[in-house]
C-alpha cells in the first residue's frame, strides 16, 4: 500500500514536469536566446580588440629604454582653453605707419 | 616739420557698432587702456544703438507715440541732431529710418524702385520737429524710428577720445570702419596721414576728426542701377554726391555734417552750406 502511494506520487510529479508542453517550450526558447547573446558578447569582443592597435615595443639595450618603433598618439592635457567668440578675442599688434586708410564700408 | 621715424604703437581692432573698430596707441602704454576704451564703446553701443534691444533709442522706437524716460546723454544728442537737422533744412533727418528701409539698405532684399507714393508715405513719418522732449523725456509720432547710424560711432570715438587724453596720451588714432577716424597729437607726430579712395591727394588731420560718406561699397542695386545708403530726407530719393568729407574737433559734428553734406541736392547746396558755415566750424570737400 505504501510502495503504491510512493510510485503514484512519483508519477504525479513526472506528469507534472513532463506533462507541460509550454514549460519544455520555454526552456528551449530561453536556451536559443542564450546561445545567442554569448555569440554576440563574443562577436563584440572582438570588434573592441579590432579597433585597439597593438603595438610592440622595442628594448634599447644600449640605454636601457623601451621605445616605440610605430607612430602614436600621447593625450596632452592642455588644461583651459578659451573658446569664446574670435570678436571677443583681445589681439594687440604692434604697428609703425602713421597713416590709416578711410573707407565708406560702414 | 618734427616726424618720429619708425615711432611704435600698439593696436587692437574690434567688431562694434556693425564694423572694425581700431585704436592705437604709443607702445609705451599698456593694453589695458585699449581694453578700457573698447569697453567704453561697447557700453556706448549697448545703451544707446536702435539696433541694440532695450537701448535707449530702441525703447523710443518700440513705444513711439508715447512718452519714454532716457538719460541726459540720449536728450543732448537729440538735440544736437535736431540743431544739424534745422541748419540743413530737414536733408539731414535721424528719424528718416523708415526711407531707408523702404530702399532696402538694411535688408537688401528690394529688387524694385520704391514707386512714389511709397516714398510719399514713408516721408510723412520722416520729420525731426516730430521728435518732442519734455525734462527727461522723449516721443516721436507712431511710425517714426530714430536711427544712429549717422552719428553713434562718432560720439563714442568722441568718448574714446577724451578718456585716452585723461590717460596722459597725445598721439594716437582711432578709426571706426574706416568712415570715421579721430587723430590726437602732440609736438611729436603732428599729424595722421589718412588715405581717402579715389582722391589722389590724402588728408592730413591734427586734434581732428575726419569723416567720410560715400556710396562707393555702400549701395543697393536696383534694374542694374546703383543708389548709395545716403538719402536725402527732404526728397525721399537718394543723393547723387559720391562722397563728402567733413574734418572738425568733434567726430559726433563730423559725421553728422558728411551725412548731411552728402544728402544735399544741387538747388539746396550753396544755400545750405552758408548755413552750416555760420553755425559750425568745419573744413568738408564734396564730389
Amino acid at each position: 500500500m505504501k510502495i503504491k502511494s510512493i510510485l503514484l506520487y512519483i508519477i504525479g510529479v513526472l506528469f507534472l514536469f513532463f506533462g507541460n508542453k509550454n514549460f519544455w517550450n520555454d526552456l528551449k526558447v530561453e536556451k536559443e536566446k542564450e546561445k545567442i547573446r554569448q555569440k554576440e558578447s563574443e562577436a563584440a569582443k572582438i570588434n573592441i580588440k579590432k579597433k585597439f592597435e597593438v603595438q610592440s615595443l622595442q628594448y634599447d639595450s644600449i640605454n636601457g629604454q623601451w621605445k616605440n618603433p610605430h607612430f602614436y598618439f600621447q593625450l596632452i592635457n592642455v588644461s583651459y582653453v578659451n573658446f569664446s567668440p574670435a570678436n571677443k578675442a583681445k589681439k594687440t599688434v604692434i604697428e609703425s605707419n602713421d597713416d590709416e586708410n578711410a573707407s565708406d564700408s560702414q | 616739420m618734427p616726424q618720429t621715424a619708425n615711432k611704435l604703437y600698439i593696436a587692437q581692432t574690434r567688431f562694434i557698432f556693425h564694423c572694425h573698430c581700431k585704436i592705437k596707441i604709443p607702445i609705451e602704454f599698456s593694453d589695458s587702456i585699449l581694453d578700457n576704451c573698447f569697453d567704453l564703446m561697447e557700453c556706448i553701443d549697448k545703451q544707446y544703438n536702435s539696433h541694440r534691444e532695450q537701448s535707449y533709442f530702441d525703447l523710443i522706437n518700440r513705444h513711439a507715440g508715447s512718452w519714454v524716460t532716457v538719460d541726459q546723454t540720449t536728450i543732448n544728442l537729440i538735440r544736437q541732431l535736431i540743431r544739424i537737422s534745422e541748419v540743413t533744412d530737414g536733408a539731414y533727418d535721424i528719424t528718416s529710418v523708415p526711407l531707408i528701409r523702404l530702399w532696402g539698405f538694411y535688408d537688401q532684399g528690394v529688387k524694385s524702385m520704391p514707386s512714389p507714393k511709397a516714398i510719399e508715405e514713408a516721408l510723412r513719418v520722416v520729420d525731426y520737429k516730430k521728435i518732442d522732449i519734455k525734462e527727461n523725456q522723449v516721443m516721436i509720432e507712431k511710425g517714426q524710428e530714430i536711427g544712429t547710424g549717422s552719428f553713434l560711432k562718432s560720439y563714442a570715438v568722441d568718448k574714446v577720445a577724451e578718456r585716452l587724453r585723461e590717460n596722459g596720451i597725445t598721439d594716437a588714432i582711432i578709426n571706426v570702419g574706416g568712415s570715421t577716424i579721430c587723430g590726437i597729437n602732440d609736438e611729436n607726430h603732428t599729424r595722421w596721414q589718412v588715405n581717402v579712395p579715389d582722391r589722389e591727394e590724402p588728408i592730413y588731420i591734427s586734434n581732428k576728426a575726419f569723416c567720410l560718406s560715400a556710396s562707393a561699397n555702400n549701395f543697393v542695386e536696383i534694374n542694374n542701377q546703383r543708389f548709395g545708403h545716403i538719402l536725402n530726407a527732404k526728397t525721399g530719393l537718394p543723393s547723387a554726391t559720391v562722397q563728402a568729407g567733413v574734418i572738425s574737433d568733434s567726430a559726433f559734428l563730423s559725421d553728422a555734417l558728411s551725412t548731411a553734406i552728402f544728402a544735399l541736392d544741387q538747388k539746396t547746396e550753396s544755400k545750405v552750406m552758408e548755413k552750416l558755415k555760420e553755425n559750425f566750424e568745419f573744413t568738408y570737400f564734396r564730389k
